[in-house]
């Protein structure tokens, strides 16, 4: 019996890995350009696509891949802030909800449009690796897919606190009117990020088209849970983001096992509201943080 | 700015005081009704393309009455959609007849509105029973429901396994696994009481969301339960899915039985390869069905390549196929495109085992039977996997010449 | 009329009544909520299931629904309400998909995912029509109460408060409004009606199933409506809905078949437009086209302007018990605050008087807007006690505390932004009055005595600092106090202004009220008050007439500087 609380437990984790590194893009762009971006989850739609054509067609290994979706995206999201976001700087804030919500429906459907909407799977080597431990079977991609996020969260701090414009990025995040005052280029920082934010989430798609197959609207299941994550670690907190994520996986393999897989959702939906409700600031964020809002 | 106004507001009444146009006489229009966006856009596209097979044959033959036919699609996105889209083609294009739907959630609304409007509702994919429990005058379903569908594939999983492999029945341990739209709770309601009819263990009945990401926790309540055969009802992503982790967290059953959709496309094949041999499915017939007892199929294939430029993907073209063709005999013996004539035909119609390109007889259910509009002869075929291909297995007159059944599951350790 | 088109005319009453319902609550309030269909799918599930088990007619399932709703609403708001913006947005999305994902679970009750069916018995009593003009009827009388309900609030005091909170809740609270209170009453009220429509769709359509009602693309489309059109209003949400609803029909009919998915890309860069070239919604694009005079606001009761001396204005009664100058009015004892390790009130002592001018001064956070918050009840003390009127409010919320009769400004003003200035100070007076009328009337002379009646009917946004404060001073008069706790008042003001700043302070308080201010500029302080206290790092460190504190040695060696002569 321990060794399938551990065997739950390790799922658990390697999910909440896959949660956090798609959480991850989302916090940032939260945090700092302070958009709630409802099309998150089609950049990381796009991601998985590329990943599977480059594999499809010319037999590019995913993590190798990884090396051209993740720039190409990245220059797709500065791309969309600039045009789409930018031009909000001052508006109304629910009129960016409805921006980026208008935005994921264009997206959605464009690739509806490209592409069909046939499922899209490939089969690595690697696919349906797993290491064993005795008992234990610790899936491969998904490991992978935890290491990197470990990965991007130390990365993410040591750009965020040494290099220019990571302490740029916080110090926007903190605030914005005062940043500008200190001779911080908004908008070229707001592009960073947003590009920065997608470029994650076609790392993730990447990292997972072994694992997942691809339609239009694979995106949108992510999007939401993504939310649920960047809440609960509090917004803009990239290491938050991280464990909140791992919480998650693990409320969801757990609850999984032991109540009823139907209902995984709709228990860590109820606790994501109760942690609102009791925490607003998510686990990691600064009080008050709830209180802002957008501006 | 004022002109402008006017002209406008001329337009929009004289909109809405249109009628539907008055039929040109030599086409006969027919409403195609199903989803093709959204979600659901790759199966519905699939089944367009049956459709269009079943069209282009018979315009070929001279059309309908003389007529040729016509489609008039409509994209039945969600629910709401399905709703807008039947009364637009009723009220505006002034269909009579509308077929569709693939899904039993789109079914259900657009039928209704049809029925309001006494406008013929053809479907020939959905298949929650309670569609045709509705007591509906005009709506007809060809393919038998999921409670038959569940049967066959539970049969499969219990009864015929049971035997094969020596086990006696009530020590037989089932698990019952479903996605949990209205399709997978649909099925696995019925093939949960087959299991119990039979007298079977039911160790495991467990639901789980279709999108879902892991269900190493669901693989891992079913290990321990340790069952004999495993029955899932899934959709294309989650069967893969499933399949995938199951190999990984090493949970062998001697009998794996899907229903439909998630475990008879290619696109399951390709994803899981050798792994899929040995997995019985019931559902649609594959194209390795013996030519003796679906007549139709061969000339299907090379229709269905000359039409729609490609092989077949899924099942879903040839059955659907089948349920336009039968739309045009009705048609034809009724010798009338009026509802009223082809419902009297429908009901008329009786035909043995082998009628339609399927092998599928004709008997729908007569006004105020409780399942009134369902064709009663017609059941699923269950196919399995062998040599990466799908071989019928189900009716025994439908299996191809040297096909046997495949009894255990390889484990998968031995792939 | 052809069926199809009076479909769509029946989608659009349906859509412009629900973007109605939701703007209650999301124009109005403020609140952007993104699970709504919580409630319609409530609604459509009591009323069906009643319907099939208890035969019981749709009308009065619809208003059994909409109870349900209204029930389910308060359990959800109390606690999504203490979350804002896009938080608060995120948690009515998260409640709703619980919602869904339980109705697919209890199917024994709900049917799961393969829905319900309503059997077709036409009837009036069973609501079900085969025509399509009776559907037509119920739907457009359903609508015509939305609007009715929309436009009773717009003019109600209720409306006024909604209003103030969803503009600024801090500066509402202060002006009497139980924020949350009027919150869930905002909630209740637009999930009772949303609920009917999901009662109504039901007997439309005749089969519910658990996507369709707790669905999430149909509350963000409700959203949407409203704010396309322009959330807030009452012809906005019906805008919103005469565009979108036919737009998402003919566009589905025009390209849905043909190219998939091709209608909702184009729907998608139609809301990025419009959203982009008429960010405040149609309606106001439509204002600024047309001059159109402001409805309602400006109308009724509009007294002479223009004099700018302000006439002796009609006494402000102090609040009934007038008190003896020698009876302390407030009685603070001990007061101690700590924000964590940071300890900025440190059990001070405070005795106001009737009648009195009391500054309260010290260096940067001695604590002094920490106390006055903590008297207005923005904050809880750790430990003290505060007696007001021989009352203890030491633990009380700030809407409670005006009604007591404390008032107070903000350090930076908290106008209500998007409103005109009359309508700012109308919120300070309804904690006095249920009547707008009423309210009007006294906060039109409010804006007289302090000088602002000019700008009676300039939006609150657009005024000048030195004017914001008036504003603030006016709404917080309004209230009818018998203490005005003013927070840097003349912080940035000219010497001009100054002047005509302190002379005001006087007139207050010769109208009756207390005066309490927290001042830097020791001319003021010096000049007008009766009593000073002085607080360094959350002390008390003296107190007495100005002379005397000015000339305290530990005043002067706390503040580092003895520049501030006595003027």
């Amino acid at each position: 019996m321990t060794s399938l609380i551990v065997q739950v437990a390790i799922n658990g984790l390697l999910l909440g890995g896959i949660y956090a590194l798609v959480a991850i893009g989302l916090t940032l762009i939260f945090g700092v350009v302070r958009v709630v971006n409802f099309a998150q989850g089609e950049f990381l739609m796009l991601g998985m696509y590329l990943a599977f054509w480059l594999f499809a067609f010319w037999g590019v290994d995913p993590y190798l891949a990884v090396l051209v979706t993740a720039p190409a995206i990245f220059a797709l999201g500065v791309l969309v802030q600039r045009v789409f976001i930018r031009p909000f700087f001052n508006a109304p804030s629910n009129s960016l909800i409805l921006v980026t919500f208008g935005l994921s429906i264009i997206l959605q459907n464009s690739a509806l449009l490209a592409w069909k909407s046939d499922p899209r799977a490939i089969e690595t080597s690697y696919s349906n690796a797993a290491l064993r431990l005795g008992e234990l079977s610790v899936s491969v991609p998904r490991l992978v897919i935890l290491v990197v996020t470990l990965g991007i969260v130390a990365g993410l701090y040591v750009v965020l606190q040494r290099t220019y414009w990571g302490m740029a990025m916080s110090a926007v995040a903190q605030d914005r009117k005062a940043a500008v005052l200190m001779g911080v280029n908004i908008h070229w920082v707001y592009m960073l990020t947003f590009g920065l934010g997608v470029g994650l989430e076609a790392v993730a798609g990447t990292l997972l088209i072994p694992v997942y197959s691809v339609t239009p609207s694979t995106g949108a299941t992510f999007t939401i849970v993504a939310f649920v994550v960047v809440v609960l670690g509090g917004m803009g907190n990239v290491f938050g983001a991280f464990l909140a994520g791992l919480i998650i996986g693990l409320i969801e393999a757990f609850s999984g096992f032991f109540i009823s897989p139907q209902l995984q959702g709709a228990l860590y939906y109820a606790m994501f509201v109760a942690i609102l409700v009791a925490r607003p600031q998510g686990l990691l964020g600064v009080v008050g943080a709830q209180e802002m809002g957008f501006r | 700015m004022t002109s402008r106004f006017a002209t406008l507001l001329v337009l929009l009444c004289q909109l809405a005081s249109v009628s539907p146009p008055a039929e040109a006489a030599d086409v006969i229009k027919i409403g195609v009704l199903l989803p093709l966006s959204g979600p659901l856009a790759y199966e519905g596209s699939e089944v367009l393309k049956g459709f269009e097979d079943a069209r282009v044959e018979q315009n070929e033959k001279g059309g309908l009455l003389g007529r040729q036919i016509e489609f008039v699609k409509g994209d039945a996105v969600d629910a709401k959609a399905a709703v807008s889209e039947a009364e637009r083609l009723i009220s505006v294009e002034g269909v009579k007849i509308i077929l569709g739907t693939f899904s039993s959630v789109l079914s259900f609304a657009a039928s209704t509105v049809a029925e309001k409007n006494n406008v013929v509702y053809w479907e020939t994919g959905a298949v929650a029973d309670t569609i045709t429990a509705r007591g509906y005058q005009y709506l007809f379903r060809n393919e038998p429901p999921a409670s038959k569908l569940a049967r066959a594939a539970a049969r499969f999983g219990t009864v015929t396994a049971a035997e094969t492999l020596g086990i006696p029945i009530k020590q037989f341990k089932v698990a019952v696994i479903g996605e949990d739209s209205s399709y997978g709770k649909a099925v696995s309601e019925t093939v949960k009481t087959v299991v119990e009819e039979v007298g079977a263990q039911l160790v495991a009945y467990e639901f789980y969301e279709a999108a879902t990401k892991d269900m190493s926790s669901l693989i891992l309540r079913l290990k321990a339960k340790q069952p004999d055969a495993l029955i899932p009802t899934t959709y294309v992503n989650d069967g893969i899915l499933l399949h995938r982790q199951m190999k990984q967290f090493g949970l062998n059953v001697k009998v794996f039985v899907g229903t439909g959709v998630g475990h008879n496309t290619d696109k399951f094949k390709d994803a899981v390869g050798k792994d899929a041999n040995g997995v019985i499915v019931s559902g649609w017939p594959s194209p390795t069905i013996n030519p003796d007892y679906a007549k139709g199929l061969p000339a299907f294939l090379a229709l269905h390549k000359r039409v729609s430029k490609e092989d077949i993907k899924s099942p879903h073209p040839f059955g659907n196929y089948n349920g336009a063709w039968l739309l045009w005999r009705v048609i034809e013996r009724a010798k009338s495109a009026d509802p009223a004539a082809i419902r009297t035909a429908a009901l008329a119609m009786d035909e043995p085992e082998g009628f339609q390109p399927i092998g599928w007889g004709v008997k729908f259910a007569a006004a105020g039977a409780p399942n009134a509009g369902q064709n009663t002869r017609p059941d699923w075929f269950v196919e399995q996997w062998q040599g990466e291909k799908l071989h019928t297995i189900w009716p025994p007159k439908a299996m191809a010449k040297g096909i046997k059944v495949v009894l255990p599951f390889p484990q998968w350790s031995e792939r | 009329m052809n069926p199809y088109y009076a479909h769509v005319l029946i989608m659009f009453c349906f859509y412009a009544y629900l973007a109605l319902a939701w703007n209650i609550v999301g124009g109005y309030a403020g609140q952007l909520s993104l699970g709504h269909a919580v409630f319609y799918g409530l609604g459509a599930y009591t009323s069906t299931l009643l319907f099939l088990h208890l035969q019981l007619s749709p009308w009065i399932g619809m208003l059994a629904g909409g109870t349900l709703a209204a029930v389910a609403s308060v359990l959800i708001g109390y606690p999504c309400f203490r979350l804002r913006g896009p938080f608060f947005a995120m948690s009515t999305l998260a409640v709703l998909e619980v919602f869904r994902i339980l109705a697919v679970y209890a199917s024994d009750v709900t049917g799961g995912s393969t829905g319900l069916s309503i059997p077709i018995r036409f009837g009036l009593g069973s609501l079900v029509f085969r025509d399509k003009m009776p559907y037509l009827g119920v739907i457009v009388g359903l609508l015509a109460v939305a609007v009715v309900v929309s436009v009773l609030i717009e003019r109600s005091r209720f409306g006024h408060r909604l209003v103030a909170l969803r503009e600024n809740e801090d500066a509402a609270e202060s002006c009497g409004v139980n924020v949350r209170r009027v919150k869930l009453t905002a909630m209740v009220l637009s999930a009772f009606l949303t609920a009917i429509a999901g009662s109504f769709y039901a007997q439309y359509v005749l089969y519910i199933d658990p996507s369709g009602e707790f669905s999430m693309d149909l509350s963000v489309l409700m959203a949407m409506m409203a704010i396309l059109g322009g959330a807030g209003t009452v012809l906005g949400p019906i805008l919103g809905a005469a565009v979108l609803a036919p737009l998402q029909e003919f566009l589905r009919a025009w390209l849905g078949g043909k190219a998939q998915g091709l209608h909702l890309l184009i729907y998608g860069i139609l809301i990025i437009a419009v959203v982009k070239f008429l960010p405040r919604g149609i309606l106001a694009w439509l204002r600024s086209l047309v001059p159109w005079p402001r409805a309602g606001r400006s109308a009724a009761g509009r007294a002479p302007t223009g004099v700018r001396a302000p006439a002796a204005p009609a006494a402000i009664p102090s609040v009934p018990g007038a008190v003896r100058p020698d009876v302390p009015l407030l009685v603070a004892r001990g007061l101690r605050k700590a924000f964590g390790g940071l300890v900025a009130v440190n059990g001070v002592d405070l005795e106001v008087r009737a009648g009195e001018i009391l500054s309260v001064i010290g260096p940067n956070g001695a604590g002094k807007t920490t106390l006055f918050n903590l008297l207005s009840g923005v904050y809880r003390p750790d430990a003290g006690s505060i007696l007001y009127r021989g009352v203890d409010v030491t633990r009380v919320e700030p809407h409670y505390a005006c009604g007591r009769g404390i008032a107070r400004t903000f350090q930076i003003p908290k106008p209500f932004a998007d409103v005109t200035v009359l309508e700012n100070v109308v919120v300070g007076a309804l904690s006095r009055t249920p009547s707008v009328r009423e309210a009007r009337a006294a906060s039109a002379e409010v804006l007289a005595l302090v000088g602002l009646a000019e700008r009676r009917d300039t939006l609150a946004s657009s005024l000048t600092p030195g004017d914001q404060k008036r504003l603030e001073l006016a709404r917080a008069l309004a209230t009818r106090p018998s203490l005005l706790m003013l927070d840097e008042l003349m912080a940035g003001l000219t010497p001009t202004e100054l002047g005509a700043a302190m002379d005001l302070v006087g007139r207050i308080r010769g109208l009756g009220v207390t005066v309490v201010l927290v001042e830097h500029v020791m001319q003021v302080v010096m000049q007008i008050s009766d009593r000073v206290i002085v607080l360094h790092l959350g002390e008390k460190i003296a107190e007495g007439p100005p002379a005397a504190v000015a000339a305290d040695t530990r005043v002067v060696t706390a503040y580092l500087g003895d520049e501030y002569a006595v003027a």
